[in-house]
């Protein structure tokens, strides 16, 4: 955790890997990257080919945000808007991460996660993380869930 | 090998669209980084219609700089992901407890179904 994000924010980004990517085009408007989060050390991770789109727009722009919910259906329905600077890794950096996929992710398939591990050992993908500068709980009005 | 087009047909968004109800709204800062939230949305005459709370930091962005993309996601799991991201302009409501942004569905829209990778090639 770090000084800038409290108690419940850090624990609501460790307990939830659903996340909202915000970076920015080329031309400086905002474009949204669906993806699965990983916590580590006060910062939210997620990987990706190294020649992707987002990849080239976090390396320009890496003042970037992160929307984070809890899944779909879940009880909990705060939404937390992590801001701050991304960094990107490669796989001699990250160490532990078994290819920047969140093992214990419920929602990723074993076999996605072995896929994504050998891209990371082949250097075709690589992690961004995002050091928070800030972490908030949003007021929010969202629609009740379907009963 | 050629990567499976795994984009929705238009037909396919208009009716994913049509049958939620909850989008992330995203804008530039002020300060050029990014920022966004999650609102409640209607599609109305070809357009994006969402609702967000008077005072909120996005509807200050957006007034700052109109450009916009929404994005309504499904993840029931990790094999049925599907998403559309809606790139455009944004015409902001008159201020009310909620306030409503409206983008229209143009030519900038990006789509993926997870379900279509696992469909036996064409």
């Amino acid at each position: 955790m770090t000084d800038e994000v409290g108690a419940d924010e850090d624990a609501f980004m460790q307990a939830n890997s659903r996340m909202f990517l915000v970076v920015a085009r080329g031309d400086g408007s905002p474009t949204i990257y669906p993806m699965v989060g990983l916590y580590r050390d006060g910062g939210v991770e997620c990987s990706t080919y190294r020649k992707s789109a987002k990849v080239t727009r976090v390396l320009r722009a890496p003042q970037i945000s992160a929307l984070i919910t809890a899944a779909e259906g879940s009880d909990d329905r705060r939404v937390l808007l992590v801001r701050g600077r991304a960094v990107v890794h490669s796989p001699s950096t990250m160490a532990g991460v078994a290819g920047g996929v969140n093992p214990s992710a419920k929602e990723v398939p074993a076999e996605v996660v072995a896929r994504a591990a050998a891209a990371m050992e082949s250097q075709k993908r690589c992690v961004i993380r995002l050091e928070p500068e800030s972490a908030t709980f949003l007021h929010v009005v969202r629609p009740e869930p379907e009963a | 090998m050629p990567r499976r087009d795994i984009s929705m047909s238009p037909d396919e968004i208009d009716a994913f669209l049509a049958a939620n109800r909850e989008a992330v709204v995203a804008a530039t800062h002020v300060d050029g980084g990014t920022l966004a939230t999650v609102a409640g949305y209607e599609l109305r005459d070809g357009a994006i219609a969402a609702r967000l709370p008077a005072g909120d930091p996005v509807l200050d962005a957006l007034r700052a700089d109109d450009r916009v993309c929404v994005t309504i996601e499904q993840f029931p799991s990790y094999a049925e992901i599907r998403a559309v991201m809606v790139h455009g302009r944004a015409t902001i409501g008159s201020d009310a407890p909620l306030v409503e942004v409206v983008v229209p569905l143009g030519p900038d829209v990006v789509s993926f179904d997870f379900a279509k990778q696992a469909l036996p090639a064409e």
